[in-house]
């Protein structure tokens, strides 16, 4: 009786380790989430120049995972999805929707993971189904790691109008790994929608500064994992860029 | 009596004749394989046990994507191997899949453009199956205009400049041949003939191209993830580091392959412009690729990243196989792009930084640094793949 009874609490340990914090309680209800990005408030697309500074400059790419989202109330927080992988510009200007399940009511922000939480990251692409966010596509063998944000353009270095620097800023590593709220009152009702809005611009910002894109140690961070310090203070701005709405 | 025969001609002789004359002829159509016409329940009699199947993978390898709607199936895969191989799908039964796919080929063709039973050249090259199951999530074909291999499976067979055919005239082929019915009965479960459709040999199909998995015994593989690490030499090993960019940029510089060719399979299945026609205008490519898919300008000239696994059985390179060699490929990615907007921003980041430039410029790889990855690649070859038995050809 008890080896029958140990089993079963291990296959039910087992279980919820799996289904992470996420619950299918019936009486949860779906809602949106259109996940988007813009530049200083225009929405973001490819294949056109933004002013940075006194310079040009566009982007091809903005992507990241986001981990463990969940509602906040106030007091606590509610998961409401281990990870999601977010290419922002595949949806076009639009941004990227996507539909969760949380309990209804009424909410004072998000808490978001920046970045692919340690506990998963510390995994392989082979241990995860093959629908998964982190099946392999961003994988990094080298590092380890997944890449946890990307952000890819040009920029015009030199100011002949040319863009012909290239910008690959790609983080990850458990080091650059965080979590943070984004506040502002929501109300979670069926089939109802929030915006998460992330601006490049003020990505790019610190301390109301541009960051210098002309030194090339500030536009590439892909493929230099001992620079740790740029992906930290890079991923670690997502949270002022961000706004809820 | 004359009158007679005339009116025996005219009311019996020649009914009798042309029913006669009716017979030999079907008689002379018919398939002589197929003395039977198919009849409701005529494969009852045919056991239907299907027994599912899972798809051998390296343990290092991601999960494989399945269909809820079309597990596979050992008489499912089966019958897809059987109908791949098989020319009987193309109007003039001359051409398979295989044609285009073929396992020497680690499923290419080795040709420039693929040329249809009409003799007429498509615009592209056959793209490598090899781990194709991987892929289909982001697209299938160079531009990701289908999202399955269930879909995919139905394309060629009705294209023009493929096997030409129509799927009512392949059905009708199935149908009556001596032995496909049972084949669909023992995959699909079906009771009579007339129940194959394309669908089914669609779904038969895709089963099969998703056994087309790596072994996983590269020489690579076993280097990297069985940490056999004296297998490698050391031009190896300075090729696999510049290919992952892991070379700490002051010995070796970053060849940025893996951006594009990441990942356990060697690519992400995304869509790059890969630097290799130079335009003014996006709209200026001759063929837009993933933007006529998509419709978005900024996605002209793009195509999906293929695997570099067994890249030395699948010559020539690139979308249009305009590159015979790799070595020609790498003298490209040396030549860091044209400078188009879309262009991936790493082609212009392959070699060591040229010294005093300003703009920062690479130079692209010398000599040693392409033939160093060109000896990586070739340590991604995987023969046990293209000799496994459960994927040659039937009819062999």
């Amino acid at each position: 009786m008890i080896h029958k009874t140990t089993v079963f609490l291990a296959l039910l340990t087992l279980a919820l380790s799996f289904c992470g914090c996420e619950s299918n309680d019936p009486d949860w209800v779906s809602f949106n989430i259109t996940f988007k990005a813009v530049y200083d408030g225009q929405p973001l697309e490819a294949d056109k120049n933004y002013t940075y500074g006194n310079r040009t400059i566009n982007f091809s790419r903005f992507s990241a995972y986001l981990s463990g989202i969940s509602v906040y109330d106030g007091n606590e927080s509610q998961s409401i999805s281990e990870i999601e992988y977010i290419d922002f510009m595949a949806g076009g200007p639009n941004g990227v929707k996507k539909n969760f399940n949380a309990p209804p009511g009424n909410y004072k922000g998000l808490q978001i993971g920046f970045g692919v939480a340690p506990n998963l990251n510390n995994r392989k692409p082979a241990d995860f189904p093959a629908t998964h966010p982190l099946k392999e596509n961003e994988y990094w063998i080298g590092w380890k790691s997944y890449i946890f944000t990307k952000v890819e353009g040009n920029y015009d270095t030199d100011g002949d109008g040319a863009l012909e620097s290239p910008i690959t800023q790609h983080t990850g590593a458990n080091e650059v790994y965080y979590e943070a709220k984004l506040l502002h009152d929501f109300t979670v009702e069926p089939n109802g929608d929030i915006t998460v809005e992330f601006d490049l611009k003020k990505l790019f910002t610190f301390d109301g500064v541009l960051l210098d894109l002309s030194l090339v140690d500030n536009r590439v961070t892909s493929h230099t994992p001992s620079n740790l310090a740029l992906g930290k203070k890079m991923i670690g701005n997502l949270n002022k860029a961000g706004i809820l709405k | 009596m004359n009158q007679y025969r005339t009116s025996f001609s005219t009311t019996v002789r020649y009914p009798l004749l042309a029913t006669a004359g009716l017979a030999i002829c079907l008689l002379a159509c018919r398939d002589p394989k197929n003395p039977i016409t198919p009849e409701e329940g005529d494969l009852l009699n045919i056991a239907y046990n299907p027994v599912a199947y899972t798809i051998p993978k390296p343990a290092h390898f991601p999960q494989i994507p399945m269909p809820d709607s079309n597990k596979n199936t050992v008489d499912g895969i089966q019958l897809g191997r059987r109908l791949f191989y098989d020319p009987i799908l193309s109007a003039d039964s001359t051409m398979s899949c295989a044609t285009c796919h073929g396992i020497e080929g680690s499923f290419t063709d080795n040709k420039r453009f693929s040329i249809g039973i009409d003799g007429i050249a498509g615009r592209r090259s056959s793209m490598s199956l090899l781990n194709v199951a991987y892929v289909a999530d982001n697209g299938l074909f160079w531009d990701g205009r289908v999202k399955t291999l269930e879909q995919q499976s139905l394309k060629p067979v009705e294209d023009p400049i493929e096997m030409h055919n129509t799927w009512p005239n392949a059905v009708v082929k199935l149908r009556k041949h001596p032995e496909y019915p049972a084949l669909f009965r023992k995959a699909f479960g079906i009771t009579d003939s007339k129940e194959i459709d394309k669908y089914m040999a669609a779904k038969a199909i895709a089963q099969f191209e998703r056994i087309l998995i790596s072994s996983g015994k590269s020489k690579y593989d076993q280097f990297r993830f069985e940490q056999k690490v004296d297998l490698f030499d050391e031009e190896e090993i300075d090729g696999m580091l510049m290919f992952f960019d892991e070379g700490g940029s002051s010995k070796l510089p970053d060849a940025q392959c893996f951006h594009c060719h990441g990942g356990i399979t060697l690519t992400g299945g995304q869509y790059f412009n890969n630097g290799l026609d130079k335009v003014t205008d996006l709209n200026d490519f001759q063929d837009k690729g993933r933007g006529m898919i998509t419709g978005n300008k900024n996605d002209n000239g793009k195509f999906r990243a293929p695997t570099l696994r067994n890249i030395v059985y699948s010559p020539p390179y690139m979308h249009d196989g305009r590159f015979n060699t790799l070595e020609e490929v790498l003298d490209h990615y040396s030549k860091n792009g044209n400078g188009v907007s879309n262009e991936d921003p790493f082609i212009r980041q392959i070699g060591f930084v040229i010294p005093g430039s300003n703009p920062v410029r690479h130079a692209g790889l010398n000599a040693y640094q392409k033939q160093a990855v060109i000896k990586f690649l070739h340590t991604l070859t995987d023969t046990a793949f293209i000799n496994n038995p459960d994927i040659q050809n039937p009819f062999r």
